[in-house]
Parts: structure tokens; C-alpha cells; sequence
């Protein structure tokens, strides 16, 4: 490529346009994108499918089934033929028998077993459905057919999926057979396709309904949403919509919100401070609308097919932040079982700490924080080793008697020392009770964490103050 | 970090050869046709859903056939303007007594406010909740396209000259579009089957004609909203006496059940 010039490009330009193509081939064929937004929004519109078919199930003769005949001329009207008619047969016992099969189509699809096989499946089976009744179709059933589709081209299995589970365990055992699959290039640019299609349909739907509001008088004049707030067909909740839409103020800036939102949706897009603005509103417009105006499955729709604009990092990172959470909650309990009997078996051992095992160092001279801790040891199965600073030589911990005057120390070899409340996560963690344990966790996370240093480092001013508390017990920090 | 040639080297051929692999002629052509085929759906699509244009017109032949039926979609979603009032659809019948043989008529019966209890503390509704609220829609879109002479001619009775009779009633007067006509019986033939469903379930078999009105109710202005006692006053469309209609595979028991077993 790089030999063809055109005549009058210097070399610059050509160079700079080369460069973009390679970003653009890079884009398309080296990785796939939206990988978590797409995993997301399969779970999604896996729960949505299910839920429409549960909540209609008592009626679904009379939505779907042989019940609704009486509209057979509108369904001709909408003009759709096989494949998608698998629920046209006048077989109430077969017709159940699909719509069970549809909601166990839709559960594999939640879970992410063999998606690219299940997408297509579902997709006709969800237009096959939707199209059996024209009259009481919502916007959203529309949203899942065409965002379906695209799907059929991605890979939705990435994350969150028995599909993943089951990738990771083949890659562990090389012996075994490879799976069928597209060389990457070809798959990451079906993949990729895909996103660009769902992304350029969510920006049809946001951007046409803007402009068809733009129209209107009500929205101009900043009152519009008012109206269906009290339509009865609407308004599941009377109340709360009477008085959410009783202020001139809150009603206004709804309206032009959602206008707004969805006109300039593709635009806010483009850049991180705008992009988080543009989905947290979207997302929140849709929250409202499933709620006060009573379609949470055309909510749902939207909410699903908007989680794909959340960048793949953004996940990693809170995925990062949970993981550990979720797998201590879950895998956690005896694993601590048996670190809490070895540290018992070791403690048996030998007297005074060394510097290879873990410490907790307090102040001996605090008369509080004596107590507290005494309190605590009664209350919690395992207490790990603990000593006054003034009695140990604190020069094998690498900390200074300022640092352990200030606050108590948890000690553990090969890692940074925790100080103040995040000792006492780390205490917490180690308990072998799940709640305890959550709880350690939990004071582990970013912003908890800051507010629990604050708080210990105002009860640690005021330690002198407080139970069992005498003057020698005065924190370095009140002095400040 | 410290360069070691002799190490990298094998890993930067495989990198290239992956690279080369992943980008051959071949994906790049199909890269250009997947290019051209979005292009084209989406510019059709955007097309298709924009407020009406005379490019929209001199292409609607094209764009028809390929966005119907899969890629059918709208969006003005609450718009140009929102409804601002209540839909209600109301029906009753004519009944032959079985022991007199004489015709009585029955009471309205207001079909929307029985299904919006339904709605009522529960968004999460089964969707037949809307029924009606549908039914007013193709109903009063419909009517709203009759010229006067035709709307009066809609009020007639025509339980026994039947949809036929009606049709061609319609068709008689000038300025009629018979396709737009066609379209417009066929719609009161479903509201009146749904009539006649409704009907089974709620008076059993012995319905000889169903008779429909629509009725808009309007919220009260967002300016007049907190006036109390303004009672909004509502506005009625009625349809004229009609033939019961029973389409092929109906099931009258499944209908009846949910009509009698819910909140219907």
C-alpha cells in the first residue's frame, strides 16, 4: 500500500492518511469491542424475555394464543411469514408447549450457553411471538427484533457466560479438541460490525424520536410529559405522578431533558465528561419511563441496548473492584476456616510475635483502645496476635513509635502495614464468619475506606474523651 | 528493559504472521461490502423512520420491499405531541331473550376502565391491558380520515345488511379511497369481533348484533391542573349496530376466562 502515492499528497499527509487506515484496520480486525456491554445487554434481554412471558403467562391464550383470532386481519397486516410463525398453529396444548420452550430458549440465552447457536433461535421465536399481536405491541418488542438480529453477528458470550466458563476450562486441558470457529479476523469484524449496528440503531431511534418531539407543541413549551403522567393507561402510580409532575420546574426540565438527551445522544457520545452525562441521563429517562409510565419492558429495551456505549475498561475496572468481593463471599468460608486453624496451630507454638507472622500493634499506655480491643476479642472467633507497641522492638516492622502511636498497626510480612480502620477490615477479614467477613470487604472498598480512616482518625482525636480513656491515653493527632 | 534480539524475535513473527493472517485481502474485502451493506440499511432505515419527505416518496418504492416486514419501525414516541386524554372503548349488545324471543339491549359496558384496575399500582401488567386502548387507535385514526358524509354513514345500522353493504355504502360517496376503505372495515370488523368475544363472555351465546363507541376524556391542562372541581367532560364516537363477527380458530373459552377470571 504503502507504494501507491498519489500525485500532489506529500509525504506527510499520505503518512498521516496511512496512519488512520491502520487505526481503522486495527479497530476492525485485532480485537472485539463492547465485549462487557454486549454480555450485558444478552442478560438483559435474556431477563426482559423472560419476564414478558411471565407476566403474560396467565393470559398468553388471549394475548397470542387461540384466544386472539379476532385480530387474525391485523396480524396479516403486519405481513410477517415463516420462519417466524411458530406461534400461529390453533394448538392451545402446542402453543404453551413454545412458549415454555421460548422461556427456556431465553434462560440459555441469560446464561450464555452456546449463544451464537441460541441468538438466532430466540430471535425467531421472539418475532414469531411479537408479530401474533399487532394491536398490543410496544415499542420495545420492535427494539429486541432488530437489535436481535445484529446480535446474531457478535459474540455475546464473553463475559458472564457458561460459554466463557466453558472456553476457560478447554484452554486449561490442551489436549482437547479446538472449537469451531471463524479465523479472528473474520470474527472480530462480524463482532465489530455488529456494535457499529447497534450503535447506529439506538442513534436512529434517539434521534428520529427527537425530531418528531421537536414538532410538537407540548414539548416546546416544556409541559409534554405531563400528559401521559395521567393517562390511565400510563399512570400505574397515581400519586407519586401527581406530585412528580405537579411542579412547573421539574416538568420542564424533564421534557427538555429527554428531548435534549436523545437529540444530541450520538454527539455526547464522543467525549468521557459527556458520555457519562449522555448514558447516566438516558438511563435514568428510561428508569422513569418504566416506572411512571408503566413500560418497564420497553425500558428494558433501551436500558440494554444503551449499556453497550460503557467502554470495556469501565467494567474491567468494576469488575476488578467486585470480583474479589463476590468470590470471598462465595469461595471464601473455608478457605478462612483452615488459615483461622493454622494461625491457632501456629500461636500454640511459640510465645511472643516474630517478624513472620502477622501483628496487630496497638497503644498499651490507651486505656480505650485497650477496652475496645478486649470487646472485640469476645465477640469475634479468631483474634490474631496482638502487642503494645511500647514492648516491642518496632525496628524488625520497619515502622516508627510515631506510626504506632498514631494508630493501630496490622502487620503482616511481605505487605505494606494497614493502619487505623483499615486494621480493623483487615480484622474483620479474617474472621471466618460470613458476615464479618463482608463486612472487612466492604470497609476494604474505595470511598468506604476513606470515610472509615476519617472516622477513626475523629474517634482516635478523642480517645481521651471517651470510656476508659485517661490523659495518657491522648492521641499525637489531638495535639493538631 | 533490556533488549534481548535473539528471545524477541520469534515472537514478533508470530505477532506479524497474525497480524498479516488477520488482515488478508479477503477480510479487508469484506470489510468494504459489510462497509456498503450498514450503509445502505441504515440510510434506508433513517429514511424510512423520518418525518415524511418527498425523498421518502420518490424512493418508497424501493425502500418498502426491503424494510417490510423485519426492519418495520417508528419512533415518534409520544410525539409530535403526547395523547392528552384518556381512551375508553365501550360496548353493548343486542340479545334475543330465550324464553320470549324477544331482542333486548344491554347496558354499556366501558371495557377500558375495567382493564385499567389492571394497570393500577402495577406496571408489570400483562399487555392485554392495552386492548382497547389499540382498539381506540385504529378505530379513531380511521375515522379521523372519513370525509363527514362517511362518518354518518358509520352510524347506521347495519347488523343485518352486513360489512359488504357498509363497504360499499362507503365507497359510494365521492373523494373515496377504496383501499383506505378496504383498510377501514377491516379494522371495525376486528374491534366489532372483539365486541362479539366480549360479549360471549359476558352474556353468553345468545348475542345477535354489538354496537361500539369510543370516548376521549382530556387530562386537564398543565395550567388548569390543580382545579379540583373541573370535571373533565368526555367526548364520544359511536359505531352503528353491527353483525357479530367470529374469525376462524377463535376460541371463545380462553377469551371468556381471561375476561371473567381477571380483573376484566
Amino acid at each position: 500500500m504503502m507504494g501507491v502515492r498519489f500525485p500532489g499528497l506529500s509525504d506527510e499527509t499520505w503518512l498521516a492518511v496511512d496512519g488512520k487506515r491502520k487505526e481503522l484496520e486495527g479497530w476492525l480486525f485485532d480485537a472485539k469491542h463492547a465485549t462487557y456491554g454486549l454480555s450485558l445487554l444478552r442478560v438483559l434481554y435474556g431477563l426482559l424475555v423472560m419476564g414478558l412471558l411471565g407476566v403474560n403467562f396467565a393470559e398468553r391464550q388471549y394475548i397470542w394464543g387461540v384466544g386472539s383470532r379476532w385480530l387474525q386481519p391485523l396480524v396479516g397486516e403486519g405481513g410477517f411469514t415463516r420462519p417466524f410463525t411458530l406461534f400461529s398453529e390453533n394448538s392451545p396444548a402446542l402453543f404453551t408447549a413454545t412458549y415454555l420452550l421460548m422461556g427456556f430458549v431465553a434462560l440459555l440465552f441469560t446464561l450464555g450457553w452456546r449463544t451464537r447457536l441460541v441468538t438466532p433461535v430466540l430471535l425467531v421465536l421472539w418475532v414469531s411471538l411479537t408479530q401474533q399481536n399487532p394491536l398490543v405491541t410496544d415499542a420495545g418488542d420492535v427494539v429486541v427484533r432488530l437489535i436481535l438480529l445484529y446480535l446474531c453477528f457478535a459474540d455475546l458470550s464473553a463475559h458472564w457466560s457458561l460459554d466463557a466458563r466453558r472456553r476457560t476450562r478447554a484452554a486449561a486441558q490442551p489436549g482437547r479438541a479446538r472449537r469451531i470457529a471463524l479465523p479472528p479476523g473474520w470474527e472480530n469484524l462480524f463482532h465489530n460490525a455488529a456494535v457499529i449496528a447497534v450503535a447506529c440503531q439506538v442513534f436512529i431511534i434517539y434521534v428520529s424520536s427527537a425530531m418528531f418531539k421537536i414538532q410538537g407543541s407540548l414539548w416546546e413549551n416544556g409541559t409534554a410529559i405531563y400528559y401521559p403522567m395521567h393517562m390511565h393507561s400510563y399512570d400505574a402510580f397515581p400519586m407519586l405522578n401527581g406530585m412528580l409532575s405537579n411542579h412547573v420546574s421539574t416538568v420542564f426540565v424533564a421534557t427538555y431533558a429527554s428531548v435534549f438527551l436523545q437529540l444530541f445522544f450520538p454527539f455526547l457520545l464522543l467525549t468521557r465528561p459527556t458520555r457519562i452525562l449522555a448514558l447516566v441521563g438516558i438511563m435514568g429517562m428510561h428508569v422513569g419511563i418504566g416506572i411512571l409510565m408503566a413500560l418497564p419492558f420497553f425500558s428494558l429495551s433501551m436500558i440494554g441496548a444503551d449499556v453497550i456505549f460503557v467502554r470495556d475498561r469501565t467494567f474491567a475496572r468494576v469488575e476488578s473492584k467486585t470480583k474479589p468481593l463476590l468470590r470471598g463471599v462465595r469461595k471464601g468460608r473455608n478457605r478462612d476456616k483452615n488459615a483461622y486453624r493454622e494461625r491457632e496451630f501456629a500461636k500454640e507454638q511459640g510465645d511472643g510475635p516474630d517478624a513472620h507472622e502477622s501483628v496487630l500493634i496497638y497503644d498499651g499506655d490507651c486505656g480505650f483502645c485497650q477496652r475496645t480491643l478486649d470487646a472485640m476479642k469476645k465477640r469475634l472467633a479468631t483474634w490474631p496476635r496482638t502487642a503494645p507497641y511500647q514492648r516491642l522492638n518496632l525496628d524488625q516492622y520497619g515502622v516508627s513509635s510515631q506510626d504506632a502511636a498514631r494508630a493501630m498497626l496490622w502487620m503482616e510480612p511481605g505487605r505494606p502495614p494497614l493502619a487505623g480502620a483499615a486494621a480493623f477490615a483487615q480484622l474483620f477479614r479474617d474472621q471466618p464468619q460470613l458476615r464479618w467477613r463482608t463486612l472487612g470487604r466492604m470497609m476494604a472498598l474505595p470511598g468506604i475506606s476513606h470515610f472509615g480512616a476519617i472516622v477513626y482518625r475523629t474517634v482516635s482525636r478523642h480517645r481521651h474523651q471517651l470510656p476508659g480513656g485517661t490523659s495518657a491515653c491522648k492521641s499525637p493527632l489531638a495535639a493538631r | 528493559m533490556e533488549c534481548s534480539p535473539v528471545r524477541q524475535a520469534p515472537a514478533i513473527e508470530k505477532q506479524l504472521r497474525e497480524t498479516v493472517f488477520r488482515r488478508s485481502a479477503w477480510v479487508r474485502g469484506a470489510a468494504i461490502i459489510l462497509a456498503l451493506a450498514l450503509s445502505f440499511h441504515f440510510a434506508a432505515t433513517a429514511l424510512w423512520v423520518s418525518p415524511a419527505a418527498p425523498l421518502y416518496d420518490a424512493l418508497a418504492p424501493v425502500l418498502t420491499p426491503y424494510m417490510q416486514p423485519f426492519f418495520q419501525q417508528g419512533w415518534s414516541l409520544f410525539a409530535p405531541n403526547p395523547y392528552q386524554g384518556d381512551h375508553t372503548f365501550l360496548l353493548r349488545a343486542r340479545l334475543t331473550d330465550r324464553s320470549t324471543g324477544q331482542l333486548r339491549t344491554s347496558d354499556w359496558v366501558d371495557v377500558t376502565r375495567r382493564e385499567w384496575s389492571g394497570i393500577l399500582h402495577n406496571p408489570l401488567h400483562p399487555r392485554s391491558d392495552l386492548y382497547t386502548d389499540g382498539l381506540y387507535s385504529i378505530l379513531n385514526d380511521d375515522r379521523d380520515n372519513l370525509i363527514d358524509k362517511q362518518a354518518s354513514i358509520c352510524e347506521r345500522d347495519y347488523s343485518h345488511s352486513g360489512w359488504d353493504q357498509l363497504l360499499a355504502d362507503l365507497s359510494a360517496q365521492k373523494g373515496a379511497d377504496p383501499d383506505w376503505l378496504e383498510s377501514y372495515v377491516r379494522h371495525e370488523r376486528v374491534a366489532a369481533a372483539f365486541a362479539t368475544q366480549y360479549a360471549y363472555a359476558l352474556w353468553g351465546p345468545d348475542v345477535e348484533a354489538v354496537q361500539i363507541r369510543i370516548g376521549y376524556t382530556p387530562v386537564p391542562n398543565f395550567e388548569d391542573r390543580a382545579g379540583q372541581d373541573a370535571q373533565p367532560t368526555s367526548v364520544f364516537t359511536s359505531f352503528g349496530w353491527r353483525p357479530t363477527v367470529v374469525f376462524d380458530g377463535q376460541s371463545q373459552k380462553y377469551f371468556a376466562e381471561a375476561v371473567q377470571g381477571g380483573h376484566r
